[in-house]
């Protein structure tokens, strides 16, 4: 996976804009949904690891995500459905770029264990890039946060 | 469908997905090699997950993952005592490995400090935009963040 920085501003730059405010949290959920059940698992017991093999393919982030989504209010559930299950999609549209030794991860999981990746960049080459992803949010956030104080004066 | 239902459907599903990932997994692991080496004899495998470097010398280098270390016969390149690689190599029995590639994963740390900002600001963002109602057992919106 890249990093989740290198996540967050993937899907900071699609949900964005204020028309997906109400569902913004939820795409970030899903966008990040795939590491959180599965790396921390993995690095804190990495005996487990092979009980986290399923946890990060795209069947079982999306039923994950679609369990997640049962717990929020009802008239937010069917949104929480969609922007949580967007939000893991483009989750693996990144990992799909990376490239790793052997299998990278099984797409197709429980049906098939081929594993197929662009191969673009290692998992760990976006971290260089982590203080321009900040750099960008921060200023935006700040300048659109100046820009919406100015209006409403 | 019940949400009760649908609940315990979906985690039934989960559950039963990670038995099977777990148990159908085709991958050779060091564990299992170590476990059985005549029968693993020659089975090219890859270490990727969590495996970090012991010591190295120019013709070889020691590496542990999950508790256990073993040695593989290859030059380690640049990779540094202390850092995160991931290899494919053969096994040898009783206990080594014959390298075929190495990867050093340099910037893995820095990757997994810098993924705990994210899940800190996600969940400030998300207590200030819900609250978690007990006796309904889900997440509402807080009356400040509601926009329709």
């Amino acid at each position: 996976m890249p990093d989740l920085v290198t996540h967050g501003f993937a899907a900071w730059l699609l949900v964005r804009p204020q028309r997906w405010r109400r569902v913004r949290l939820l795409f970030f959920l899903g966008t990040f949904l795939p590491d959180i059940i599965s790396r921390p698992i993995y690095i804190l017991f990495p005996h487990w690891q092979g009980y986290t093999v399923a946890m990060h393919t795209p069947l079982f982030a999306l039923l994950c995500g679609l369990l997640a989504a049962e717990f929020m209010t009802p008239d937010l559930r069917r949104c929480a459905r969609l922007a949580i299950s967007a939000g893991i999609l483009l989750h693996f549209g990144l990992d799909l770029m990376q490239s790793h030794l052997g299998d990278g991860y099984y797409w197709f999981f429980p049906f098939s264990w081929r594993s197929y990746e662009l191969g673009w960049f290692w998992p760990e080459a976006t971290v260089v890039w982590v203080p321009l992803w900040l750099a960008i949010i921060t200023t935006a956030e700040a300048v659109l946060a100046w820009r919406g104080r100015h209006s409403a004066a | 469908m019940q949400r009760p239902l649908r609940i315990t459907l979906l985690t039934l599903v989960l559950a039963a997905l990670i038995w099977y990932g777990h148990s159908a997994n085709p991958a050779v692991t060091l564990r299992d090699c170590l476990a059985d080496p005549g029968r693993y004899e020659g089975r090219r495998i890859t270490l990727a997950t969590e495996v970090t470097v012991v010591q190295t010398w120019p013709d070889s280098l020691i590496v542990h993952q999950a508790g256990l270390k073993v040695k593989v016969i290859g030059p380690p390149g640049d990779a540094r005592p202390g850092e995160y690689v991931s290899l494919i190599a053969r096994f040898r029995s009783p206990g080594r490995l014959e390298l075929e590639a190495l990867h050093p994963a340099r910037g893995r740390r820095a990757k997994i400090v810098w993924s705990i900002l994210p899940l800190l600001l996600l969940a400030f963002f998300w207590l200030a935009a819900y609250r978690f109602d007990c006796r309904r057992f889900y997440w509402e919106e807080r009356q400040r963040c509601r926009t329709s």
